[in-house]
């Protein structure tokens, strides 16, 4: 696994976007295990925004899909749909990893 | 007295359930719609609009929104998965839609589901939950009535996951129900006949679907149709109907009026020729079509033009069109039989149309004789040389659909008509047409060429005329400087409508007709 040089430098900036239902939930606690990964060195900003309440926030990024993760830094803009079940996925969508497949299976 | 009573009371009851029928469907804004669907789409469902690529089902979904705005005041939202709203504005306008304008007064909304350029990676269970929080909240905001989504299938290609995403757009359209909206959902099909919609989408908007073709009919030529596959629970049309897409949207042409109406023969007109009037026991009725049928050379485009004047010098307003002539070849004819047709088209009493046949395509006719006779404020003479020259470019079923979608039009309308019709046959008659047209016509003259004597003759005869006697003898006429003159009955032969014309050995007054003859004889036997 390797580091990638952005994020060491700038704080990430995640958003969730969610609904309050059990795949939101999971996704929630899945994704705080994820960020407690050693690499991210605690280098990150997350916001957590429920779409029943706030509607108009999804038309911005063309939303349908919940709940989603989305990398706004660094560039480029990545969304990540669903329950975050797979640790090295998401880590690869936020371009913390390097594409390692085997790491993928 | 007390038996009118009830019957009073029973129609009552008959309107009421009438009328309770008719609020299970809504209009839907596109012209014709509502006659082929028996009151327009479902209400509070959700309607599939399925059709290839092409063949019109953002127009239908659009249409049907934003005439849902302009006629029934029922604010409507627009989620689209593929065009920007910004092009789907931009599309519209060139039907005279101002969408922006709607947007502005919050009339109608658009959910932007369009792909953009950022990546998605799926990761473990996911919804649309996110697209059904955004729906409701703009549902809420313009206080909508109709919902269009379009289309799903570009939904199915998004997320791989097909099974996902027919559960959540099955939970949607429960919500729609829920909220007792009116929505119409398009699908693409891959091929036109096939499958109702990639993804086995049916499967979970089944209770309607309509399908929408584009497909090539005849040497080069395209059609579009529209047919209701099913309505639930209620009663529709069966048939593929043509419909085009111009610019006023997109209008559809249903071939066969629920009913036949038209005034019904009142009184007659003159067909410009008195001998003629005569043999039709003075003219054609009001509001009837006459099939003029014969080989060419015959008199055929000079009958109309005698038709079509006497209508212009009565002050009527009177359409010709013309698939054979142009205008200045008609004007320079008409000319020699002293008519000067281009003073009346140049002032406007008489419209002159000349196309070649294969300019437009069948639906595109009928759109463009509507809309002349509704321009023109409707018309008492139409006219139509010949449409022979159409069947030359239309398949006979496709050119039968044709005429007689025209044909209810032209009655709807109040219209006197006359179609010329051109047979093969020089001498002989072995049919009238070879797309049975007799039978919605309600008169037939038919003109021909006789050999007697040595001699071309022609003759005219009246074989058919709906709710009228008429004479039934073969009557000789000439092309003279004055245009068409009726002459005398040919009586003493026989064989005259084959293409061996042969005296008979019987001599009589000539004057005297056949049925006074056939009298004669039963007379003389008995």
């Amino acid at each position: 696994m390797q580091q990638r040089k952005g994020c060491q430098d700038e704080a990430c900036n995640k958003v969730v976007y969610y609904w309050p239902d059990c795949n939101s939930q999971r996704a929630i606690e899945n994704l705080k295990k994820i960020l407690d990964e050693p690499s991210l060195d605690g280098k990150y900003a997350l916001e957590i925004i429920d779409f029943l309440e706030h509607p108009h926030l999804a038309d911005e990024g063309k939303n349908i899909a919940t709940p989603v993760l989305i990398k706004k830094l660094p560039p480029p803009l990545n969304k990540i749909i669903g329950d975050l079940n797979n640790k090295e996925k998401v880590l690869l969508g936020l371009d913390v990893v390097e594409l390692n497949e085997e790491s993928i299976k | 007295m007390s038996e009118n009573v009830n019957e009073g009371c029973g129609e009552k009851k008959k309107e009421n359930v009438e009328e309770l029928k008719n609020l299970f469907k809504i209009p839907s804004g596109i012209t014709g719609f509502d006659d082929i669907s028996k009151g327009g789409v479902p209400n509070g469902r959700t309607t599939l609009v399925s059709g290839t690529s092409g063949s019109g089902k953002t127009v239908f979904a659009a249409q049907f929104l934003y005439k849902g705005i302009m006629e029934q005041r029922m604010n409507g939202i627009f989620v689209t998965f593929e065009e920007r709203p910004i092009d789907i504005m931009s599309n519209m306008k060139s039907f005279g839609w101002n969408i922006k304008q709607l947007v502005d007064e919050k009339k109608w909304a658009f959910v932007d589901a369009s792909p953009d350029e950022s990546d998605e990676i799926k990761v473990g269970q996911y919804d649309l939950n996110g697209l059904l929080a955004r729906m409701e909240h703009v549902i809420k905001s313009v206080n909508a009535k109709r919902v269009v989504i379009d289309s799903v299938s570009a939904l199915f290609s998004r997320y791989e996951d097909a099974a996902i995403i027919r559960r959540e757009l099955f939970r949607i359209g429960a919500k729609l129900k829920e909220w007792g909206i009116t929505a119409i959902m398009t699908a693409e099909r891959p091929v036109d006949d096939g499958p109702i919609a990639r993804f086995g989408i049916e499967e979970f908007v089944s209770d309607n679907v309509i399908l929408l073709h584009n497909r090539h009919v005849n040497r080069g030529y395209r059609e579009r149709t529209i047919e209701i596959l099913k309505f639930r629970g209620a009663s529709h049309f069966m048939n593929e109907t043509p419909l085009i897409i111009g610019n006023v949207g997109m209008e559809i042409f249903p071939q066969q009026k629920s009913d036949l109406s038209g005034k019904g023969f009142l009184t007659k007109i003159s067909t410009g020729i008195s001998g003629l009037d005569d043999m039709l026991h003075g003219g054609l009725y009001d509001n009837s079509t006459t099939l003029l049928t014969g080989t060419s050379g015959t008199g055929k485009t000079v009958c109309m033009l005698h038709y079509i004047i006497t209508g212009a010098k009565n002050g009527e307003k009177c359409i010709l069109i013309e698939f054979e002539e142009s205008a200045e070849q008609l004007y320079r004819n008409a000319k020699s039989f002293g008519w000067n047709l281009k003073e009346y088209v140049d002032e406007g009493d008489v419209k002159l149309v000349c196309r070649y046949p294969d300019e437009l395509t069948p639906q595109e006719y009928l759109k463009m004789i509507k809309d002349l006779i509704l321009e023109f404020g409707g018309a008492q003479r139409v006219g139509f040389d010949s449409l022979s020259a159409l069947e030359r470019i239309y398949e006979p079923n496709e050119f039968r659909k044709y005429v007689i979608g025209l044909n209810s039009f032209l009655k709807i309308q109040n219209c006197t008509s006359i179609i010329t019709n051109t047979t093969n046959e020089l001498l002989g008659m072995s049919q009238l047409t070879s797309t049975h047209l007799s039978t919605i016509s309600d008169n037939i003259i038919v003109l021909k060429y006789v050999e007697l004597c040595g001699q071309m003759k022609r003759l005219v005869s009246v074989l058919k005329e709906r709710g009228s006697d008429h004479k039934k003898e073969l009557i000789e006429f000439n092309i003279t400087k004055n245009g068409v003159e009726i002459l005398k009955p040919l009586i003493g032969f026989e064989g005259l409508m084959g293409s061996s014309a042969r005296k008979i050995g019987i001599h009589f007054d000539e004057k005297e007709s056949e049925r006074e003859f056939l009298q004669q004889i039963e007379h003389a036997e008995s």
